[in-house]
Parts: structure tokens; C-alpha cells; sequence
């Protein structure tokens, strides 16, 4: 068997995949979206990011992790109201998540992680975890956003008066390191704050009100933060720690319980007397 | 309104006393419940009854322009499932359920609707179907609120005895004990059983943003955490009186909020025209 000379599965071969078998601990699922990132960033920004993250990790803790092609589409109904958004339905994202976890399985893999790369992605996520996570006869399956780990002290030297958040100074900050032509420096801008909407909704979010609300309403824009203020520094250093963490997270996952097993759906609690 | 009854719930009303009620209703509440183990200390509708009920007082103090209609009983509770009894919905089983239950109210003539919820697991679900509804019904507004995210900090360390509470613990004992005490099982009350390594790795990967598929018995054999045995009525009642008037707040502060501030953060109707064309 030939040994594999990258870990993101899109570009291995079949007997590769086979041998990777033997040594994958963990198969890494990344989704973002195809959204409207100001006039800053490409549509692509969200599962670009995931994707190249996912191939990095694959990389860098090679032979531990096989990384699948990202899923490009994700929960953006909150950015349709500008041009180019495309969202799936819930039901679709499960079905398809579904899809691809079982495939893997057949082929001998058990354990898996959605890396997300799109905040709006991450009811959908924590609820496959729950669904899919419960039903399936696998062994594990978790789910995180990358930009949630790692060491965000570079990015918050450069924050400036807006918070960020959606094509901002972090995920600039990111292309600039993974993937520059998404960055359209010509038109790079502060984003875009309305106060009124805003000074509406705060009463209401203090008193832990959940109310997703379209994002135009209050970013007319698009955009947040100062994607200006993005560097490949910032993004490299976000990015690498944030899978230093992951490699630690992997460590002690090994050693949680029912890593290997018995699946979720197979465990029965009964009384003890 | 005084032909009216208070609190308006839907399911104990006549058609022609939902008509009359109709035009002065402004927001609709839907509980939203589960069915799950709660250890050997209170009943499987634990969520649902602390939920509805405190719907109901809402509606009762707001009189008569809340209406609460029918509980959603089941919600996502795949991680209670190693205990007997039990019972989860699929995530589009869910949306499906809650989107016909608020097709069927539109259909009546009520746009405004807030979410009311007691149990964790269902916020994810929650917020999905807030994040992808709006698209398909024209609704004027969908929102939610978990209740017990409205408890008190120092209130809950000062009733909290445990390292550990949030599930079957001396805090919701006593707080049911104070609403429905007909749901606690008084001579079977037990402090969790808990797996020391378990609670360990669950704080861990929580605090990091981290889920994973997992059996509540992972951490607790008995299904149970904190220590049920120290609950008492009065304890409840002092909570319970703290997000009632938190409560209170939020639903004054959100019928007094602009409408067309409103309809501008609504998610866009985008399917609809599609379902038309």
C-alpha cells in the first residue's frame, strides 16, 4: 500500500484512503457558508477557511486526521437579503451531513468532527451532534468553530472601535494567511453599525432574549469590525493556535469515554440495586 | 375582556372565546417542553410542566394579550436516552411539528410569537427553526426565551450547595417542588450519582465550545446532578418570583418595541414568493 502524501481525502487515492484507515483517529468535516461578506471578502470566505484549516490540521498532525472536502453552502437565511447568499435547508444540511458520515463509516471510519467555519452554522451543528450522533452506529461525533479556538491575543491588539465578528479584521486577517484572493483590498472598509435598530435590541438581549434578525438590520453593510486591519501575521497566529489547541483536544478525547465505543444509541442504563 | 378567561390557553378555550380573544392578543406564547429522566427525583415531564406553567402566569399577569397555546411535549433529549422513558424527537420532526403548529395559528390570524423553553437541549433546535421559519410562513415575529436563563447568580449560589447542579438538582427540585409538587418524588430523593473523570471532561469541552454526542450516564449513573435532598419549596419560590419579574420585564420591554424596528431584523420571507410563483 502506497503511503498517503496528504490527509484531505479530495486528494488522495483510493489505496491511500485504505491505509489511512490504519492510523485516522479523528475524520474532520468542515462547513462555512456561501454568504455576502461586505464588500471585503468572497461569498466563499466561511467554508474556504474551514476547508484549508481541516487541510492544515490533516497536515501538521499527520497520520492522526483524514480531512473531507468542505461543505460550501450552510444556515445564512439571516443574508439573504443580499446578492449571491445561498442557504440550505436545515433538513437538507442533516440529510447531507448524514450522507457523508455514512459513507465514511463504510469504509471503516468511526469517529468524526464538523469544524465550522460560519457562526450561523452552529445551531445546525450542536443538533447533529445530538441527531445524528445519537442514531448512527458510530462511535463519535463532535463539533466545534475553528475561530473559537487558540489564542486570539494578536487579534484583539488590532480590534478597533466596532466589534468584529462578519468580514472583519479576523477573518481578513485569515485570508491573508490561507486563501488572499478572497481579500478585495480595493474596497476593504470599516464596517457598518445601525444604532437605532441596535439601541432596540439591547433591552431585549440583557433580558436573554433569542431573536435571530436578518443581518442587514443591523450591519447595512454587510460587514463588521475593521476588515482594514487584517495581517497575515494575525491570521497565521490565529490559525496555527487554534490547532495547537485541536491537538490537544484530540488527546484527551482519546481518553473520554466511549471513544471506542459502545456507540451512543447502544447505551442502556439500569438500576442498580 | 371580562367574558374572556384568564389565563387564554388555547387548548382549554371555545372557538368563538378565541375569536373574541383575537384581536387584542399581541404575542403568542408556545411552550416548549421535553419528556426526559430527571433521575430518581421528579417526573419525566419535569421541563414541560415548569415551562407551561410559568406561561401560564405570564399569560394571567399580561391578560388578555398573551396567549399561550398548546405545549410542544417533546423535544431533543437524545443525551437522557440511556435512561428508561425518555423520549426524543428527530431535529426535523421538530421543525415540522412547530412549523404546522404556527402555519395553523397564522391561519387564525396571530403574527407574533415567542418560544418559551425549561430544557438546554432544546435551544439548538429552537434557534434553527428561529433561524430558518421566518422563511416560509409570514410570520411578523418568532422569538424565544430559555426561562432559567433568567434565574438569579447569587440567588443560585447561595440555594446551590454542590459542585454540580443544572439537571435534576436541588435548584430545579425546588423549583418544582414550588410549582407542581405533585411531580417530585419526595421519599426517592437522591444526590447525583456522579463519574468524577466524566464531569471533568463535560466542564472541559463546555467551556471550550466543544459538543459531542454523549449519555447523560456518562457523567451521572443515576441520572441526577447536584443534591436534590437539599431542595425546599420556599428556596423555589424565591427563584421563581425572580424570573417572574424578569419575566415581567422582557415582555412589556418587547410589546413596547417599535414595530417597524421589528420588521426590519424579521429573517426575509424569502420562500414565500417561491411557494406562490
Amino acid at each position: 500500500m502506497s503511503e498517503p502524501v496528504s490527509f484531505a481525502l479530495h486528494k488522495m487515492s483510493w489505496p491511500e484512503v485504505a491505509k489511512a484507515a490504519e492510523t485516522v483517529e479523528l475524520v474532520l468535516i468542515p462547513i462555512g457558508s456561501t454568504e455576502q461578506h461586505g464588500p471585503n471578502l468572497g461569498l466563499g470566505q466561511d467554508h474556504v477557511i474551514a476547508n484549508a484549516y481541516c487541510e492544515r490540521a490533516a497536515e501538521r498532525l499527520a497520520p492522526r486526521l483524514l480531512a473531507l472536502p468542505a461543505i460550501p453552502w450552510g444556515i445564512s437565511d439571516h443574508h439573504m437579503n443580499f446578492p449571491g447568499t445561498m442557504t440550505l435547508r436545515p433538513e437538507t444540511f442533516l440529510e447531507l451531513l448524514e450522507d457523508i458520515i455514512v459513507s465514511m463509516r463504510h469504509h471503516g471510519f468511526r469517529r468524526f468532527l464538523i469544524v465550522n467555519g460560519h457562526g450561523g452554522n452552529r445551531a445546525l451543528m450542536s443538533v447533529a451532534v445530538q441527531d445524528i450522533g445519537f442514531r448512527l452506529d458510530i462511535d463519535f461525533l463532535g463539533c466545534v468553530g475553528h475561530y473559537t479556538l487558540g489564542d486570539d491575543s494578536k487579534l484583539k491588539a488590532i480590534a478597533g472601535e466596532i466589534p468584529g465578528g462578519h468580514a472583519c479584521e479576523m477573518e481578513s486577517s485569515h485570508d491573508y494567511y490561507l486563501a488572499p484572493d478572497l481579500i478585495r483590498e480595493e474596497t476593504l472598509s470599516l464596517g457598518t453599525v445601525d444604532k437605532t435598530f441596535m439601541a432596540m435590541l439591547e433591552p431585549l438581549t440583557d433580558l436573554e432574549l433569542e431573536w435571530p434578525n436578518a443581518f442587514n438590520a443591523h450591519a447595512p453593510s454587510g460587514a463588521l469590525g475593521d476588515a482594514r486591519k487584517g495581517t497575515r501575521e494575525v491570521g497565521e497566529s490565529l490559525i496555527e493556535s487554534s490547532i495547537d489547541e485541536l491537538a490537544e483536544i484530540l488527546n484527551h478525547l482519546r481518553h473520554s469515554p466511549r471513544w471506542n465505543g459502545p456507540p451512543h444509541g447502544q447505551v442502556h442504563v439500569t438500576r442498580k440495586d | 375582556m371580562a367574558d374572556l378567561p384568564s389565563p387564554l390557553r388555547l387548548t382549554h378555550m371555545t372557538w368563538p372565546e378565541v375569536e373574541r380573544a383575537r384581536d387584542g392578543v399581541e404575542l403568542v406564547l408556545i411552550p416548549v417542553g421535553s419528556i426526559e429522566q430527571h433521575g430518581p427525583n421528579t417526573s419525566l415531564d419535569t421541563d414541560l410542566v415548569i415551562c407551561e406553567d410559568l406561561s401560564l402566569r405570564l399569560a394571567e399577569r399580561f391578560h388578555p394579550r398573551l396567549l399561550v397555546a398548546p405545549t410542544m411535549p417533546y423535544g431533543m433529549s437524545t443525551y437522557h436516552m440511556g435512561f428508561p422513558g425518555s423520549i426524543t424527537l428527530r431535529p426535523q420532526t421538530f421543525l415540522h411539528v412547530l412549523e404546522d403548529q404556527l402555519a395553523s395559528l397564522l391561519h387564525h390570524g396571530f403574527t407574533r410569537f415567542l418560544l418559551t423553553n425549561w430544557h438546554s437541549g432544546n435551544t439548538s433546535i429552537m434557534n434553527l427553526s428561529m433561524q430558518t421559519l421566518p422563511t416560509r410562513l409570514p410570520l411578523d415575529f418568532l422569538a424565544a426565551i430559555s426561562l432559567y436563563d433568567l434565574e438569579d447568580e447569587d440567588l443560585e449560589d447561595e440555594i446551590v450547595k454542590s459542585p454540580t447542579s443544572g439537571h435534576a438538582c436541588e435548584l430545579e427540585t425546588a423549583e418544582l417542588m414550588a410549582l407542581r409538587p405533585d411531580r417530585v418524588k419526595y421519599d426517592s430523593l437522591a444526590p447525583g450519582d456522579l463519574s468524577p473523570r466524566g464531569s471533568r471532561l463535560r466542564q472541559r469541552f463546555w467551556r471550550r465550545s466543544i459538543r459531542r454526542n454523549h449519555d447523560f450516564s456518562d457523567f451521572s449513573a443515576n441520572g441526577a446532578v447536584g443534591n436534590a435532598t437539599l431542595a425546599t419549596a420556599e428556596d423555589g419560590w424565591r427563584m421563581i418570583r425572580i424570573i417572574e419579574e424578569r419575566a415581567d420585564k422582557l415582555i412589556t420591554t418587547l410589546l413596547d418595541s417599535p414595530d417597524d424596528l421589528l420588521a426590519r431584523g424579521r429573517i426575509p420571507g424569502w420562500r414565500h414568493a417561491l411557494h406562490n410563483r
